[in-house]
């Protein structure tokens, strides 16, 4: 477990986001012990969950981005970026394991809507932002 | 013809050799890192030093839908995940056409019907189990990356020396080396070692790591050496280095990078590959 826990009861949500467990990889997440902060950006229900990994490198060169402020009350604590290089797979039941994901928030409206064009655009079924 | 072991613990053949030509949408190709063939990908989007990809396995029961079949293997595009260029090495074939590959992504996302062949709709704890596991080595391999930030493959980052007054001269005197390697190591253009890092970290604010003091190495030669065209040459480096395949790919880049500050060099696509193909000939000639 890591800190305080919070599971989420209603429906996975685009904009949701968790702290994963290095579990959940099986080279054991090269963030070290460090749960990673990842945003949900595709929900397919009873198969599986698109997450954007967080990440509070800079993009580089043209990599597609949006930029993720400071948000503490969500366990945010330094700016980031959700970028489509960090997208990662997890089924639903996962998240909703304690000892795998901790619920920490969902991301104020406006950024969710942006994360949701970012990955329609990903997805080429959006206009480009 | 070359052995994969899925992540389900069943193994399939991919010809050992293939074309290495720039990565389509609808392409299987063989992931190589640290100069393993670890897993073969259908490439979903392309992107410029990245790839968005679906897992491969193996014909299995345990998969359900929505894998698709492909011949003798599955993809999984519901668990598409980001990996970089450099992870390729060759491509086995075409499975799919643009169109469809973007036709099976639409209808995912649009709950349609899925315009080729699947898996049956029967999920049981056998098929969750087979889909976490393929989940996880989705995670493994987009977790790896070059460039990054590692000791030995990354570059200081001269705004946090800058900011922390540290300067070439400092630089020069802590490691003692001559002023013009300073230089480049305060400029992010030569890669340090491990006791340099070290040694610099300890001039730093109390708290500062080397996750914060290294940026990965950029610019033209760098994105251009993730290109799959280079990585036998990648594989025959770092063996001969005898380290990992990203320090291998950074040695190439500060070497390039030598050859780029040169008058007359210029950034165009053939002028960084003919530095990049010199770097190649000097590392992997040069005597241990």
């Amino acid at each position: 477990m890591n800190g305080a826990q919070m599971q989420k009861t209603t429906a996975i949500e685009v904009g949701d986001v968790y702290r994963l467990a290095p579990e959940t990889s099986f080279s054991g997440d090269k963030h070290g012990s460090n749960w990673r902060p990842c945003g949900v950006a595709e929900h397919l229900p009873e198969v599986t969950v698109i997450l954007l990994s967080r990440t509070t490198q800079p993009p580089r060169g043209r990599r597609r981005h949006v930029e993720s402020p400071a948000q503490p009350h969500i366990g945010l604590t330094k700016p980031g970026w959700w970028t489509d290089r960090h997208v990662r797979p997890l089924a639903p039941e996962r998240l909703r394991d304690e000892s795998l994901a901790e619920y920490l928030g969902s991301l104020p409206d406006a950024e969710a809507d942006e994360v949701r064009r970012f990955w329609l655009v990903t997805k080429d079924l959006g206009p480009m932002l | 013809m070359n052995a994969i072991r899925d992540a389900l613990g069943n193994t399939y053949e991919v010809p050992s050799v293939g074309p290495r030509n720039a990565p389509k949408a609808g392409e299987q190709w063989v992931v190589n890192v640290e100069s393993q063939d670890v897993a073969t990908v259908v490439i979903a989007v392309v992107r410029d030093t990245y790839v968005i990809a679906w897992p491969v396995t193996a014909d299995a029961d345990a998969a359900a839908w929505p894998a698709i079949r492909l011949g003798n293997n599955l993809a999984w595009p519901h668990c598409e995940f980001g990996m970089d260029t450099a992870a390729l090495s060759r491509r086995v074939t075409a499975v799919l056409d643009e169109r469809t590959t973007s036709d099976i992504r639409f209808a995912l996302w649009e709950r349609e019907n899925i315009p080729v062949p699947t898996q049956p709709k029967s999920q049981s704890p056998e098929s969750r189990q087979a889909l976490n596991l393929v989940c996880d080595q989705a995670w493994a391999l987009g977790d790896w990356s070059w460039p990054n930030n590692k000791i030995g493959e990354g570059v200081f980052s001269a705004d946090l020396l800058h900011e922390a007054g540290v300067s070439p001269s400092d630089i020069a005197a802590l490691l003692q080396v001559s002023p013009g390697v300073a230089r480049k190591l305060a400029d992010g253009e030569a890669v340090p070692t491990r006791e340099q890092v070290s040694l610099v970290l300890g001039q730093l604010p109390e708290g500062t790591i080397a996750d914060d003091l290294l940026i990965p190495v950029e610019g033209p030669e760098a994105d251009a050496l993730t290109h799959p065209e280079f990585k036998p040459r990648v594989v025959s480096l770092q063996q001969k280095m005898g380290g990992s395949e990203g320090s291998a790919r950074s040695a190439v880049w500060q070497k390039s990078m030598r050859a780029a500050r040169q008058a007359g060099a210029t950034n165009s696509p053939e002028g960084v590959r003919t530095r990049l193909d010199q770097a190649f000939r000097d590392l992997l000639s040069k005597d241990d």
